[in-house]
């Protein structure tokens, strides 16, 4: 699959290597010429274009119209709008995916139609999740971020400990999908019940995570 | 009416005094404070220092209630970011989004933002100066 990548810093190299390592056609775009240049010494397998990708012609030059998918992943939110924007509506790439460097942008873009990946939203979660710990715990981000698998510990004191799970209220978008004893997984049902001293694996939205944490959590003092 | 202008380099400074002047209510916005500097003592509108393609920013400027907006900052794509909010999010009547690069000015005229393409624009007036009069 022939993917362009506009935007040659880190993560447009990072992403440029492993994409090629599965096997896809890669093609890097990097308006600052010295970058470019160590790009395409670094990048054996990926072609690099040097040039803006918010220009239609250098989108051309890089083969554009091939594109199964567009990448833009600069450091400048405008930049990467324009580059989708393109990519979408003039030569109608199916799939384009945009850095969002500022969460507040990531609206606007939505807005315009346009999907996105907001890096700093990702990395600022990922660090409050690992300075507090002993919380609920995601293993595993899906779909853009929007829900996600989360292990719960359960504590003795946990509201929820020794309860069947139809006891709980639950938040709706939120579902216990096994129970980790030890070693042994359980799948539960409805009358399963929530030993305390073990993990629950839950898949939940992001959104309601607050709500599920109350079931499971004691509520800290002030 | 209230107009917005994103940017006060010498177009946008030109632009805000000339309609403030006029007795228009005018709020201009520039990520640089200093570049207000550029404004007339014949301004008397309102001055917002912040980035144009921030929601935030552009509805403290009033874009909800805004008559018209133009986007002339130097950078092509925040124009058009820019000018895409106040069309598309806000509603804003009059939008126009001042473009360096006549191609995108192009391709972004045909998706129905109105934009101003001064390199065109320009090369037209000194090509009509050069060949008018001439042998």
């Amino acid at each position: 699959m022939y993917i362009l990548i506009v935007g040659g810093g880190k993560v447009g190299e990072a992403l440029a290597k492993n994409l090629s390592k599965r096997g896809h056609d890669i093609a890097v775009m990097e308006k600052e010429e010295d970058i470019a240049r160590k790009l395409a010494e670094d990048l054996d397998e990926a072609l690099v274009v040097s040039g803006d990708g918010c220009d239609p012609l250098k989108l051309e030059e890089a083969k554009i119209e091939r594109a199964k998918v567009v990448v833009a992943v600069t450091g400048d939110d405008e930049d990467n709008l324009i580059v989708c924007q393109l990519a979408k509506d003039s030569y109608n790439v199916q799939r384009v995916i945009a850095r969002v460097n500022n969460p507040k942008n990531e609206d606007t873009f939505k807005f315009l139609g346009i999907d996105t990946v907001s890096s700093t939203q990702i990395i600022s979660k990922l660090i409050e999740e690992e300075s507090t710990p002993g919380d609920i715990v995601t293993l595993l981000s899906l779909k853009k971020g929007k829900i996600s698998i989360v292990e719960i510990k359960v504590d003795s004191d946990s509201p929820a400990a020794n309860k069947q799970i139809r006891e709980l209220s639950l938040p709706k978008e939120s579902l216990i999908i096994s129970i980790v004893k030890g070693e042994e997984v359980y799948f539960p049902r409805g009358d399963s019940v929530v030993q305390e001293g073990t993990s629950l694996i839950a898949l939940t939205a992001v959104d309601a995570e607050k709500d599920l944490r109350s079931v499971f959590k004691k509520r800290k003092e002030k | 009416m209230h107009v917005i202008i994103v940017g006060c380099g010498r177009v946008g400074s030109q632009l805000a005094t000339i309609l403030s002047g006029e007795g228009h209510d005018v709020v201009i916005v520039d990520k640089n404070p200093k570049s207000f500097k550029r404004l007339g003592s014949a301004f008397n509108g309102i001055t917002i220092t912040g980035i144009g393609f921030d929601a935030d920013i552009l509805k403290r400027a009033g874009v909800e209630r805004a008559d018209a907006l133009a986007a002339v900052t130097n950078g092509d794509n925040s124009n058009i970011m820019i000018g895409q909010i106040a069309r598309r999010m806000y509603n804003v009547p009059k939008v126009i989004a001042r473009i360096y690069d006549p191609e995108r000015a192009h391709i972004y005229k045909k998706f129905g933002l109105d934009t101003i393409c001064m390199t065109t624009i320009g090369a037209n007036l000194i090509k009509g100066k050069l060949l008018k009069g001439g042998k």
